[in-house]
C-alpha cells in the first residue's frame, strides 16, 4: 500500500524507495513461510466451533484403536480430568471449555495452546509418539489459586488403554452415595423406600409437607442435603439426617442423580 | 532553517497542567515499579506467599499493569501533545479544555487505583469477565479514557485554525505525529468504551445477569493492540523530531516520518485478533487475514529503522565521524550535555529485539508455542518497557527540568540510567524468553507452587530461567531508583533565572520531500475505518449470531458464582 505514494513528482529519496520495497518483500516472504506452515505442514490455530454442544464435566471417550477423545473441563482451580495416562502412539482429540471464568490450557511440548472460555469449545488434535510426562498448565489468570491449576498427560509404553484420574463418573457418584449412606433409604431402581428413589426423580416436581412445591434440580439437592428438615417431602416421614458433605461431593452426587433420570 | 525556533512563552496555566500530567504518574510509578520487582521475586520462589507487605500478588500485578501501561503512558502522551501542539502551532490552548481533561484523567486514575489498592479490582489490567471488579474501577477507567479524548479535542480547533492560516505550509511533523497518536487512540477506544460502559459496568452493578465473554474479549483486543501503538507513537515523535538533532544532525527524511505516522493510522486497528489466536469462537481464516495485516506494520517500522539510522549517521558525520561503520563511534552516547540522547538511543537498541519478537508473536501458528507464556512479558518489556518507558523517563525529566527552569540533578547518573536499564531488561527478558519456551505461564504466582519444592507441582526445570528473570528485575529496579534520585534532585535544585522561554529543540529535515499524499489525514483515516469494518465485520457477526449464554460474575476469591445467571441452559 505504500507503493502508491511513490509516484509523486517531487519524488521519494531512492534509498528510501529501496527500503520500502525491501521491507515489503521481507513481509511477503514472512507471510509465505506462515502460509507454507499452515497448508504444507498442517500447523493451524483453533477455529470457530459454534455448532458443537458444550460439555458440563470432563470425560474420556474411546474411539477405534488408539484414538481417544478427551473433554477437559477447566474450573476454578483444577482441570477435570487431572491426570490422563495414554499408550504411546495415541491420537487425542482434545476439547476444552470452562465451567466458570477464563482459563488457559497448554499441553507443554505440543502445539496445543488454548484459551478455555465458558460456553465455548476449543478443540485440537495431538499425536503422542514419545513416552513421557506432558504438563498442562493453566496460563490465564483465573483467581486467587490460579497457580495451583495444572494437570498431566502421561504417555506410557506400559499401558494398552487410556485411563484418567479426577473424573466424576457414574461409578464414583454411586460409591459416594453408598459411602454416605444415601442408598439405605433411596433406591436407584425406582422402588420407593424410606425415601423416594433417585431414579427418575431429577426434574420432577416435589410437594413439600408445608404445601409448597419445588423442582428437583441442583439447588434443591444442595438445599436438601444441608437442610433436610426444611425440605421434607409430602408422603415420607421427615427422618432424613444432615449428612456432612463438601460442595464438591454434593456436586458429584447431583451429577449421579441427574444421570439416573 | 526551515524550522524556526519558536520563542513563545507557554501559558502559565498550561505549564502547571503539563507538569501535573508528568509528575502524578511518575509518583504512582513508585508503586508500579515496586510491584514489578516484587513479581520477579514471587515468580522465582524467593517470596513464597500469597501476599507481601499487605498487597496480594495478583493485586500488585493489577496495579503494575494499570499504573505503568495505562496511567503513565496516557498521561505522558497527553502532556507531550499539549507541549508540542502549543509550541509548533504557535498558539495557546484552551485552558478549560486542557484542565478538564486533566481533572477527568486524575479522577479516573484515583478511582481505579483506590479500587485496586483496597482489593476490589484484582482483575489485572485486561479485566477479563466473568471475573468481576467493583463498578467504580470500570467507571474510573472510562473517565480516564474520556479525559484523554478531551485533550485531543482541545488540539483539533487549534490545528484547523493553523491550517486555514498556513495553507501553503506542511503541518509540523511533531504535530502530525501527535495527531496520528490520538486518531489511533480515538478509533481504538470506542469499542473498549462500549465494553466497559455498556457491558461491564451495568453487569458489575447487578443490573444485567451476565456478560458475553467472547464478545468482551474481542472488543478488548480491538483496543488492546492499537494500545501498544498508542504507547509507541509519542516515542516515534521523539525519535523523528528530537533524536536526529540530539545526535548532532538532521532528520534524514521528512517524508519517512509522515508516511510512518499515516501508515500507523491505517494499520493500528484492524489486527487485534492476533491476540486471540488461541481463542474459540473466531474462525482461523479471519485470524489469518488479520495476521497478514499485522505483518504489514513491519513496513513502516523498517522504514523508521532505516531513517533513524541514516539520521544518526548524518549526525555522527557532522560530529567528525568517518568510515563505512566507524561513524558509530562519533555519537554522543555518554554526553552530559546531550543526555537525552542516551534515553532515546538505548530505547532503539532494545526495540530491535522487541520488534523481532513481535513478528514472532504475530506469526499465527507460532503463537501455539508462546501464547500466554512468560515469553509474552519478555517481549513487551522490550517494547513498552524499553523504548517507550525510557522515552517517557527521559522526556519527562527533560520537560520538568525545562518547564521549571531547574538544571537536571547529577547528569552523570542521568546518562547512565538507560544503560543500566538496558542491562536489566535484557537479563530479565532472557530469563522470561527461556522460561516461556519451557512453558512457564505468565501472570502466575509461581513461588507458591511451581517454584516451591514442597509443592506437588514443583518444576525444578524452571529454576534457572526464573532466577535469571529475578536478577534482571532487580537491576531494572535499581535503574528506576537512580532515576528517582535524579528526579528529586532536579526538583529540589534552585531555579535558574532565564529570559529565554523554554522550547523543545526539534530537528530540521535533511531531505524535505514534498509528497502530497502524506500531507492529508482524511484519506488515511477513511482507509483505516474501511479496513476496520472489513477485518471485524465477519468475526463480530459470528460472535453475535452464536448467542452465547451470558456468563454470571465471579469473584477472584471463590469458585462459586456471585449471582446465578438465568440464562444458563
Amino acid at each position: 500500500m505504500a507503493s502508491s505514494t511513490l509516484s509523486n513528482q517531487e519524488g521519494v529519496n531512492p534509498l528510501e524507495r529501496r527500503v520500502l520495497w525491501g521491507a515489503t518483500l521481507f513481509t511477503l516472504i514472512t507471510i509465505g513461510f506462515i502460509a507454507y506452515s499452515v497448508w504444507g505442514l498442517g500447523a493451524s490455530v483453533p477455529t470457530c466451533m459454534n455448532n458443537m454442544p458444550v460439555f458440563k464435566h470432563g470425560e474420556i471417550i474411546r474411539h477405534d484403536g488408539k484414538n481417544y477423545e478427551i473433554h477437559f473441563l477447566a474450573k476454578m482451580w483444577k482441570f477435570e480430568p487431572s491426570k490422563v495416562i495414554v499408550p504411546v502412539g495415541s491420537t487425542l482429540d482434545v476439547s476444552v471449555t470452562s465451567k466458570d471464568v477464563q482459563h488457559g490450557f497448554q499441553i507443554l511440548g505440543t502445539n496445543i495452546n488454548f484459551m478455555a472460555l465458558p460456553f465455548v469449545l476449543t478443540t485440537g488434535r495431538v499425536h503422542f509418539t514419545k513416552p513421557g510426562i506432558y504438563h498442562i498448565v493453566c496460563h490465564e489468570y483465573c483467581g486467587a489459586a490460579h497457580q495451583n491449576m495444572n494437570a498431566i498427560i502421561e504417555v506410557s509404553d506400559k499401558v494398552d488403554d487410556i485411563s484418567a484420574d479426577g473424573l466424576p463418573t457414574l461409578d464414583a457418584g454411586r460409591s459416594l452415595a453408598d459411602a454416605k449412606g444415601c442408598l439405605a433409604c433411596h433406591s436407584t431402581d425406582g422402588t420407593t423406600g424410606i425415601g423416594p428413589s433417585f431414579k427418575g426423580i431429577w426434574g420432577q416436581t416435589a410437594q413439600l409437607i408445608d404445601g409448597s412445591t419445588r423442582t428437583v434440580d441442583a439447588a434443591f439437592v444442595h438445599n436438601m442435603i444441608l437442610h433436610p428438615d426444611a425440605n421434607a417431602i409430602k408422603g415420607f416421614d421427615p427422618v432424613m439426617p444432615v449428612v456432612a458433605m463438601s460442595d464438591d461431593e454434593i456436586e458429584q452426587l447431583t451429577e449421579y442423580i441427574k444421570e439416573l433420570q | 532553517m526551515s524550522y524556526p525556533a519558536r520563542a513563545q512563552q507557554m501559558q502559565p496555566a498550561l505549564r502547571i497542567i503539563i507538569l501535573t500530567e508528568l509528575l502524578v504518574p511518575l509518583t504512582l510509578l513508585v508503586f508500579g515499579a515496586y510491584h514489578g520487582v516484587l513479581q520477579v521475586l514471587y515468580r522465582a520462589g524467593i517470596i513464597r506467599a500469597t501476599s507481601f507487605a499487605g498487597i496480594d500478588y495478583y493485586q500488585g500485578l493489577t496495579a503494575h499493569g494499570v499504573i505503568n501501561a495505562i496511567v503513565l503512558t496516557t498521561l505522558f502522551a497527553v502532556a507531550l501533545g499539549n507541549a508540542l501542539v502549543t509550541q509548533e502551532l504557535e498558539s495557546p490552548l484552551s485552558i478549560f479544555g486542557a484542565g478538564l481533561s486533566l481533572a477527568l484523567m486524575l479522577l479516573g486514575a484515583v478511582m481505579a487505583a483506590a479500587m485496586i489498592f483496597t482489593g476490589h479490582a484484582t482483575v489485572l489490567y485486561t479485566f477479563y469477565p466473568p471475573l468481576k471488579a467493583h463498578p467504580i474501577f470500570y467507571l474510573g477507567l472510562a473517565l480516564f479514557i474520556v479525559g484523554s479524548w478531551v485533550a485531543f479535542y482541545t488540539w483539533i480547533p487549534v490545528y484547523l485554525r493553523w491550517r486555514k492560516n498556513n495553507r501553503d505550509q506542511k503541518t509540523p511533523l511533531a504535530v502530525v505525529g501527535m495527531f496520528a497518536t490520538f486518531i489511533v487512540w480515538q478509533m481504538c477506544t470506542i469499542p473498549v468504551a462500549y465494553e466497559v460502559l455498556v457491558m461491564l459496568l451495568p453487569w458489575s452493578l447487578g443490573w444485567t445477569p451476565g456478560v458475553n465473554v467472547v464478545l468482551a474479549r474481542t472488543l478488548f483486543w480491538f483496543f488492546g493492540h492499537p494500545l501498544v501503538y498508542f504507547w509507541l507513537l509519542p516515542i516515534y515523535v521523539l525519535y523523528y523530531t528530537m533524536l536526529p538533532r540530539l545526535a548532532g544532525g538532521k532528520l534524514y527524511s521528512d517524508f519517512a516520518g509522515r508516511l510512518s505516522f499515516m501508515a500507523f493510522i491505517v494499520l493500528s486497528c484492524p489486527l487485534g485478533l492476533h491476540h486471540q489466536f488461541a481463542d474459540p469462537g473466531i474462525s482461523a481464516t479471519w485470524k489469518g487475514i488479520q495476521t497478514v495485516l499485522t505483518l504489514f506494520v513491519a513496513i513502516p517500522s523498517m522504514l523508521t529503522a532505516f531513517t533513524l539510522a541514516a539520521s544518526m549517521e548524518y549526525g555522527a558525520r557532522q560530529r567528525g565521524g568517518t568510515g563505512l561503520f566507524g561513524w558509530w563511534k562519533a555519537l554522543p552516547y555518554f554526553s552530559r550535555e546531550n543526555w537525552l540522547f542516551s534515553y532515546l538511543f538505548v530505547g532503539l537498541v532494545i526495540f530491535l529485539f522487541g520488534g523481532v519478537t513481535g513478528i514472532i508473536n504475530a506469526s499465527y501458528n507460532l503463537d501455539n508455542i508462546v501464547h500466554n507464556t512468560a515469553w509474552l512479558p519478555a517481549h513487551f518489556h522490550l517494547t513498552v518497557g524499553g523504548p517507550v518507558f525510557l522515552g517517557i523517563l527521559g522526556m519527562s525529566l527533560f520537560l520538568i527540568s525545562g518547564l521549571l527552569n531547574k538544571p537536571v540533578g547529577d547528569l552523570s547518573t542521568a546518562v547512565a540510567i538507560p544503560y543500566l536499564w538496558m542491562i536489566g531488561t535484557f537479563t530479565f527478558s532472557t530469563g522470561l524468553f527461556i522460561g516461556g519456551l519451557r512453558g512457564e505461564p505468565r501472570r502466575t504466582n509461581m513461588g507458591l507452587t511451581y517454584l516451591n519444592p514442597a509443592s506437588p507441582s514443583y518444576r525444578p526445570d524452571w529454576w534457572t530461567s526464573t532466577h535469571i528473570g529475578a536478577i534482571g528485575g532487580v537491576i531494572m529496579s535499581l535503574a528506576i531508583f537512580l532515576y528517582f534520585v535524579v528526579l528529586i534532585r532536579t526538583l529540589l535544585a534552585p531555579r535558574v533565572e532565564s529570559s529565554e522561554p523554554f522550547i523543545i529543540p526539534l530537528s530540521e529535515p535533511y531531505h524535505d520531500e514534498n509528497v502530497r499524499s502524506v500531507r492529508n489525514f482524511t484519506p488515511w483515516v477513511v482507509v483505516a475505518c474501511v479496513l476496520c469494518i472489513a477485518a471485524y465485520y465477519m468475526p463480530l457477526r459470528d460472535i453475535v449470531r452464536s448467542n452465547y449464554p451470558s456468563a454470571p460474575a465471579y469473584s477472584p476469591a471463590s469458585a462459586a458464582p456471585l449471582t446465578q445467571s438465568t440464562n444458563i441452559p
